[in-house]
């Protein structure tokens, strides 16, 4: 699993055009850290662990199959594709339950984790992320990717007021991320929200609905 | 020989010797002085921009003891400010007023060409002109 070469080759050279005298080394550096941010904010990287729990016990280790580092537990569900609300994650990697299984489970379980990006980088000193990555966000990568950049300071491409444009954009990226991540990049799904007039500001008087929530 | 890309130390040495006008032997300024030159001005690089020093992971400056075909791992375009900091350098062990001032000059580029908040500076100074002699045939007497 690693990011498209080429579209790593085009964010790269689109942030040198941008930076006028950042060095290609200080710039993947860089963009480390936004990819961590990124996939920290957003938890659009998932993945889907299978573990077999078994009676008596309240902890299993995770083992993932990809690249990356967990970093939160989105859910649990059992073999009858019911979710069991009753597990968190206090160590990364690890399922804990409050009450455990009475019996052993007769097929696996599946824990949905979210992940960001860690150590090691490739040869070329990329950080190793899911290759649709760039592909679909490349775009707000590139935004917090100048952004960073150009906060740094005594650097013939430091810039406070458009480090401060580009990281409100790369925030938004982030949170257009999550949202389609939460949505499983389904179209309109759960967007609609009661009109304006229905609006208040208080609940006192006004319109109170649990659901649904205005994502966007 | 392929003119100097600034690419090996080789290649920047003999780039530097064409800035000192130290292009024929024996050489004003030895290969070990200007090595040292070398290596000092990378340290300095590393303090003014270690991320053109980034390796996989960490910084790492690489240091030479002879004039080799050893790639100097800086990217293209800050090879230039590189060998302006030797040039500089090297300039200054000489006590001329004139060579005082290239130095200063040459070590001035290098840093705003690393850091690049200011415009590179003009090169002035140099080997002064001889005398003009009185009463040259085509030339008005001074007096």
């Amino acid at each position: 699993m690693a990011l498209d070469p080429r579209e790593a080759q085009q964010l790269l050279a689109q942030a040198q055009i941008k930076l006028t005298g950042a060095s290609e080394s200080g710039i993947k550096a860089e963009l480390y850290d936004v990819l961590k941010e990124f996939f920290e904010d957003s938890n659009c990287w998932t993945e889907d662990i299978n573990f077999r729990p078994t009676a008596g016990a309240t902890e299993f280790m995770l083992a993932t199959a990809q690249d990356g580092q967990i970093i939160r537990l989105l859910g649990v569900w059992d073999d009858k594709g019911s979710p069991k609300t009753d597990a968190f994650m206090r160590e990364f990697g690890t399922v804990t339950f409050v009450n455990a299984p009475q019996s052993d489970a007769t097929a696996n379980w599946t824990a949905r984790v979210a992940k960001t990006i860690t150590l090691p980088i490739t040869r070329e000193a990329l950080p190793i992320a899911p290759d649709w990555t760039l592909r679909v966000y490349s775009i707000h990568v590139l935004d917090g990717l100048l952004g960073k950049m150009m906060a740094q300071q005594q650097k013939s491409y430091s810039n406070n007021q458009m480090s401060a444009y580009h990281l409100k954009r790369f925030r938004t990226g982030i949170q257009i991320a999550k949202v389609a991540a939460e949505r499983a990049n389904l179209k309109g799904a759960q967007s609609w929200t009661y009109p304006r007039g229905w609006s208040s500001r208080s609940q006192r008087g006004g319109v109170s609905t649990a659901y649904p929530t205005r994502f966007i | 020989m392929p003119p100097p890309n600034l690419m090996t130390v080789d290649s920047m040495i003999r780039g530097v010797r064409t800035l000192l006008l130290d292009k024929v032997r024996p050489y004003r300024y030895s290969d070990t002085s200007l090595i040292a030159a070398l290596n000092i001005s990378l340290n300095e690089g590393r303090r003014l921009r270690p991320d053109v020093f980034l390796s996989r992971y960490g910084i790492e400056v690489p240091q030479y003891e002879e004039i080799s075909g050893a790639v100097i791992p800086v990217e293209a375009q800050f090879r230039l400010a590189f060998e302006y900091g030797i040039a500089g350098h090297a300039l200054m062990r000489d006590q001329e007023d004139v060579q005082d001032q290239r130095s200063t000059i040459f070590l001035a580029n290098f840093e705003n060409m690393l850091v690049g908040r200011r415009p590179v500076i003009p090169l002035e100074g140099g080997t002064p002109a001889p005398k003009k002699q009185r009463g040259q045939p085509g030339q008005p007497s001074e007096t």
